[in-house]
C-alpha cells in the first residue's frame, strides 16, 4: 500500500476515529489526538506490507486501541494521583460548553475499565458486531460478550448516578 | 436502560473536534519525517538483498571465462616429450654454467683439429 492508497483509506475512518478516541479519552481532545496521530503514524509505517482487502478499519482501530492502552497504563499514575472528582472539575473548567454538555457521559465512560470502554464505544458507537469487536480487541467473541455485559452494567448505574446527582 | 438507549446516548453524541484539515497536515508533515528516514534504509535493504546474486554472478562469469579461455590440458601420450630426451646432458650441466664465447669456441675445434691431426701422424708411424 501507498501512501496515497493509505491518505485516501485514513480520510475515510478519520472522523469515526478521532470520535471514538475523543469519547474514550473522557473528551480530552489533545490526548485523543495525539493517540490518534500516534496510532496513525504506527500504521503508516507497517502500510507498507499491508494489503488491503477490506480489513483497514479494523486494522487502525486495533492499532489505535494498542495505542490507546499504552496511554491509559501511563495514565493510570496519574489517575491513582489525581481522582475522579478532582479531574473533573479541571475538566469543566478548562473545557468549552459544547464539551461540558457530554461531561455526564464522559464521567460515566471514565467509570469503566479500559477493556469495557473500548468494548461499549466499538459497540454502541461505532456500530461495530461482536466479531469484528472481538477482533479489534484481540479477544474471543465470548469475552467481548462478558465485557460488554458488565460494561452495560457499568455505564447504566453510572449514567444513573449522573441522573440523580442533578 | 435498554440497549437502545445506549445506542441514543451513543448516536447523539458529536463533539466538536479541531479541523480534520489541521490534523492531516500534521500527520502529513509527519509522514514526511518517516518518509525521508524510510529511504535510506529501503535502499539498505535493497543493497543487502541484491548483493549476495550480484556477487555470486561475478563470480560464475568469471568461473566461465577461465573455464572457456585456459589452454586445456590434453590426455596425449606424447605429452611426455615435453621433457628433454637428454635428461642425463642436462644433469651435468650446472645451472649456473655459462656458455662459451665465440673465441673459445673457435679454440677449442683448432685444439681437437690439431689433436686429430697427431692422432692420425702417429697412427701412419
Amino acid at each position: 500500500m501507498n501512501r496515497e492508497q493509505f491518505t485516501f483509506l485514513v480520510r475515510k475512518e478519520l472522523p469515526g476515529l478521532r470520535r471514538f478516541l475523543l469519547a474514550a479519552c473522557s473528551g480530552d481532545s489533545q490526548e485523543a489526538d495525539d493517540i490518534a496521530q500516534e496510532a496513525l503514524l504506527k500504521a503508516y509505517t507497517a502500510s507498507a506490507g499491508f494489503e488491503d482487502n477490506g480489513g483497514f478499519s479494523r486494522w487502525l482501530y486495533r492499532i489505535a486501541c494498542n495505542c490507546l492502552a499504552d496511554h491509559q497504563r501511563k495514565d493510570s499514575v496519574r489517575a491513582d494521583t489525581l481522582n475522579i472528582e478532582k479531574a473533573y472539575s479541571i475538566s469543566s473548567a478548562s473545557h468549552s460548553d459544547e464539551t461540558f454538555d457530554y461531561q455526564d457521559l464522559y464521567r460515566a465512560i471514565d467509570g469503566l475499565t479500559p477493556g469495557e470502554r473500548t468494548a461499549v464505544l466499538l459497540f454502541y458507537m461505532e456500530d461495530r458486531p461482536i466479531k469484528e469487536t472481538a477482533a479489534i480487541m484481540n479477544a474471543s467473541e465470548g469475552t467481548v460478550k462478558a465485557i460488554l455485559s458488565r460494561g452495560r452494567t457499568h455505564l447504566r448505574e453510572r449514567l444513573k448516578g449522573e441522573k440523580v446527582k442533578r | 436502560m435498554i440497549d437502545q438507549e445506549l445506542y441514543d446516548i451513543f448516536h447523539s453524541y458529536h463533539p466538536e473536534m479541531s479541523s480534520e484539515e489541521d490534523f492531516m497536515a500534521r500527520l502529513n508533515g509527519q509522514m514526511d519525517g518517516i518518509d525521508k528516514k524510510r529511504l535510506p534504509s529501503v535502499w539498505e535493504k535493497t543493497k543487502q538483498r541484491h548483493f549476495l546474486p550480484w556477487v555470486a554472478g561475478i563470480a560464475a562469469v568469471i568461473a566461465v571465462g577461465l573455464f572457456l579461455f585456459m589452454p586445456s590440458k590434453t590426455n596425449c601420450p606424447e605429452e611426455a616429450d615435453i621433457y628433454p630426451a637428454r635428461q642425463d646432458y642436462q644433469t651435468m650441466l650446472s645451472m649456473t654454467q655459462s656458455f662459451p664465447t665465440f673465441e673459445e669456441t673457435v679454440r677449442e675445434i683448432e685444439q681437437s683439429g690439431q689433436q686429430l691431426q697427431m692422432a692420425i701422424a702417429e697412427m701412419k708411424e
